[in-house]
């Protein structure tokens, strides 16, 4: 026979242990609860709010790590009082405070007439409990919370998942990324019609994928963080094919000279197409006109070898060094060969640089939408347009950005002449007035269509007047933003190569004034 | 010595005299079994009882009943408006002894006995109500500078009618805190109306039997206090008195509108005390939030007073300590 007290205590510390389980998945549900509202809350707000929804399968785990976490915890670190479990165990199971008076007179239980009488009652009650009943294991009342925010979660990522509401900030920033989608598309076309024009296999290869970018940013229904991932991956794809051919390029192309210090994109594809010109001139020559072409060749070569002196790689002198070395011993055939290896050297090289060039185009344009959707509805997509560069061609020259019109948010100064003339604040559309006519021009490219013949080629730089004077702007207020500017600008004019030095070092000292 | 007067009698002992007595004086009263067990209760605690009801419904009767069911001296006195203090405890006479010597000797007045039955003590003026107040309290009276003490057990039966009617004085305060229950005598149902015709209109009267004496009723009191409560069954009890008083933080919503002063001290004693007699009558030897809840209103109605709007609005005393009680059942129910 067990003494009523055993019979007591353990009937009351299995109640105490059940109420604490209880009480921990009481706790574990209503912060699963809590996280399965609090998300379909975060995806309801998408409608406003740009957003991105957590998926329904998240959100089932996220929920059930709550439930887990929780429940766990709260089992470890809250126990249930026994005093407090005897007298819910006297509520539930109508035992009128038996077990919970016994607990409390036991310790002075010789001091008490009636405390053994109380004792044993209590004892023979409890053997009665069955504790199944009397502290069922029920789930709480709000238990429908987490199935039904779950649903709802499913129901939402499946039909309504990117939907917003007009005028919020969340529409603003599915239209930016429209906007850049658009964007990217044309730059894609340009792109795609440039390669069609040029060898540039990478950028080639890049620019359908650049293209389903920007139709995939128009057409689907993309928050934020998921246009910005997909960029993103693009991105990287780029970032990789441009170290490749960064890593031929250094590999290949290696300046012969310590002038290679120098911006390496800055002069070279416009020197190297001008050496490829008169390369290939001079080669036709020697080959039609083997016995009648090598004074003239000679020094044509050597103007070759001068222009191109410190950009050239080193196999490509090497070749043109041989060539004149065997055009002086009369040898025009073994010349033409020489001229042959150096123009395909810098053809390869050509198709580097082209590459090169597609390639930071992409990327600057990838990162360009990444800041312009980053931002949000922040900044209005006519702000991000004046922004963008052409992808070539059309790079604005120094004097052409304007200060955007824009009315709504705050203008963004203009680099350019007109930087300066928008104040820090207020907006810009006040203050300078209707914009000027001057550099409306628009660039009209084309391409000329049909196979190269075999007859005499020749080539001839056009050169326009320049303007006569001097700089009338002091050159300590011109912004190291101008120098970037000239630097993309001239990389895409055409200088004569006597006039590069002069106007690299121009750049370059107001480069070190700033 | 009392100690060993107690340990005599056992649970079993006292629920199978209970028995006897609530048995005894069904024989006699028609219906009414919870103004009997109730008034049972308050014998058994010690206490006093107030019996308020409409004449007719039989309180007289209840109280002699009782009497006559336990071997103790029985007193009544009629309530009137001439009544004088001096009536009821007695007063000292001039007496002559036999060699002409003159002496005071005191006559001792009703209140001498052990269970004084007040008939419609509201018909008495203040003054002489009062002049129970020691008796109740003190179990002894005191008369020309000398006290004497009342036999035990002393229990008075009190019966008043509603203070509404005409010719009646409310007990004051002091008085009416001293009776552990106020019960209220409800009519009859028409069965047991039936019954009562049966039972006072034929030949034979019911007579009820003595089942029990003052020495075992002395044990019952006694062994009654040894009754165990657990704290939070005395927490319960003060949160229920708290609620009553308005100034308190757990006042019930309508004690803080209707009442002036809540439950006094003396409300929490005779709540415990009659919850120990409860359980024990039930044969338990704790007390439960159950004794408490239903020996709520018999022992704190008329301890609540209510203030001028609760008296303008014919609030009921029982319906604020109703509301103390639901709310302070929402307070156990957050404890636990």
């Amino acid at each position: 026979m067990r003494p009523p007290d055993d019979r007591i205590d353990r009937l009351v510390r299995r109640a105490a242990r059940r109420l604490t389980l209880q009480y921990a998945l009481r706790s574990g549900l209503f912060a699963a609860d809590a996280v399965a509202l609090g998300l379909a809350a975060a995806a309801l707000a998408t409608l406003v709010a740009p957003l991105t929804p957590v998926p329904p399968s998240l959100a089932v785990v996220a929920a059930l790590t709550a439930l887990t976490l929780v429940t766990v915890s709260v089992s470890l670190l809250r126990g249930t009082d026994v005093l407090a479990a005897a007298r819910i165990v006297d509520t539930r199971a109508g035992l009128l405070d038996r077990l919970s008076t016994a607990l409390e007179v036991r310790p002075r239980a010789a001091r008490s007439l009636l405390a053994p009488r109380l004792l044993a009652d209590a004892a023979a009650h409890a053997a009665s409990v069955n504790l199944s009943t009397t502290l069922p294991w029920r789930l709480p009342r709000s238990w429908p919370v987490l199935p039904l925010a779950v649903l709802f979660l499913f129901i939402w990522s499946a039909f309504f998942r990117g939907a917003v509401l007009p005028g919020t900030p969340a529409q603003r920033t599915r239209e930016v990324i429209r906007q850049e989608g658009s964007r990217i598309e044309r730059f894609a076309q340009s792109l795609q019609a440039r390669t069609r024009s040029e060898r540039a296999p990478q950028t080639r290869r890049l620019a359908p994928q650049l293209r389903g970018l920007g139709q995939g940013l128009q057409r689907d229904r993309l928050d934020r963080t998921e246009a910005l991932a997909r960029i993103a991956e693009l991105g990287r794809q780029v970032d990789q094919a441009r170290r490749e051919v960064d890593s031929r390029l250094r590999s290949q192309a290696q300046p012969r000279t310590e002038e290679g210090m120098l911006p390496p994109e800055l002069f070279r594809r416009q020197a190297l197409q001008q050496q490829i010109r008169q390369l290939r001139e001079l080669t036709t020559r020697l080959q039609q006109h083997p016995e009648a072409a090598s004074q003239d060749a000679l020094q044509r070569l050597g103007e070759v070898g001068r222009d191109g002196d410190g950009d050239q790689p080193a196999r490509v002198h090497e070749n043109l060094r041989r060539a004149r070395e065997q055009l002086e011993r009369g040898d025009a055939g073994g010349a033409g060969e020489s001229l042959n290896d150096a123009l395909r050297e810098l053809e390869g090289l050509d198709q580097l640089l082209a590459d090169a060039e597609g390639l930071r185009g992409t990327q600057q344009q990838l990162e360009r939408s990444q800041r312009a959707i980053g931002d949000g509805g922040s900044r209005l997509g006519g702000e991000v347009a004046d922004e963008q560069a052409p992808p070539q061609g059309t790079s604005g020259s120094p004097g052409e950005n304007r200060p955007s019109q824009e009315t709504g948010g705050e203008a963004r100064a203009p680099e350019g002449p007109f930087e300066g003339t928008t104040p820090g604040r207020g907006r810009g559309g006040e203050k300078l007035g209707p914009p000027t006519s001057r550099l409306d021009a628009q660039r009209k490219p084309e391409r000329l269509r049909g196979a190269q013949s075999e007859g005499p080629a020749g080539a001839a730089e056009v050169l326009g007047a320049g303007r006569t004077g001097t700089a009338r702007a002091p050159t300590a207020t011109v912004s190291p933003s101008i120098v970037a500017q000239a630097d993309r600008a001239m990389e895409h004019a055409r200088t004569p190569a006597r006039y590069r030095g002069l106007v690299r070092r121009y750049f370059e000292r107001l480069a070190r004034l700033r | 010595m009392e100690q060993q007067a107690k340990t005599a009698m056992t649970p079993e002992e006292f629920g199978a005299v209970v028995g006897r007595i609530r048995g005894e004086v069904r024989r006699v009263i028609v219906g009414q079994e919870g103004l009997i067990d109730q008034v049972l209760i308050a014998f058994l605690a010690g206490g006093h009882v107030l019996l308020e009801g409409v004449p007719g419904l039989g309180k007289t009767l209840l109280v002699k009943t009782l009497a006559q069911t336990l071997d103790l001296v029985f007193a009544r006195i009629q309530f009137t408006p001439d009544l004088m203090p001096a009536d009821i405890i007695g007063t000292n006479v001039v007496m002559q002894d036999p060699d002409g010597r003159r002496y005071f000797e005191f006559q001792r007045g009703p209140v001498f006995t052990q269970v004084l039955l007040a008939d419609e003590i509201n018909r008495a003026t203040p003054k002489t109500q009062s002049a129970l107040l020691e008796a109740m309290q003190e179990h002894a009276v005191t008369a020309a500078g000398t006290s004497y003490h009342l036999d035990e057990p002393f229990f008075v039966l009190a019966t008043q009618n509603p203070i509404e009617m005409e010719g009646t004085y409310p007990l004051p305060e002091a008085q009416i805190d001293r009776f552990l229950f106020k019960l209220k005598v409800e009519f009859p149902s028409a069965r047991d109306l039936v019954e009562i015709i049966d039972r006072t209109t034929a030949v034979e009267q019911p007579v009820a039997a003595v089942v029990a004496g003052g020495d075992q009723i002395r044990e019952m009191i006694g062994l009654a206090r040894e009754v165990e409560a657990a704290s939070h069954v005395k927490t319960y009890a003060v949160r229920l008195v708290q609620a009553t008083h308005p100034t308190e933080r757990q006042a019930a919503p309508l004690a803080k509108r209707y009442v002036r002063y809540g439950a006094s001290p003396r409300g929490v004693q005779a709540l415990i005390l009659a919850g120990k007699v409860r359980a024990l009558m039930a044969g338990r030897a704790n007390v439960s939030l159950a004794d408490l809840k239903a020996l709520a209103l018999p022992a704190l109605r008329h301890r609540v007073i209510l203030n001028f709007e609760g008296e303008a609005e014919g609030i009921d005393a029982d319906a604020v300590l109703q509301n103390a009680l639901s709310e302070t059942a929402d307070l156990e129910a957050a404890q636990t």
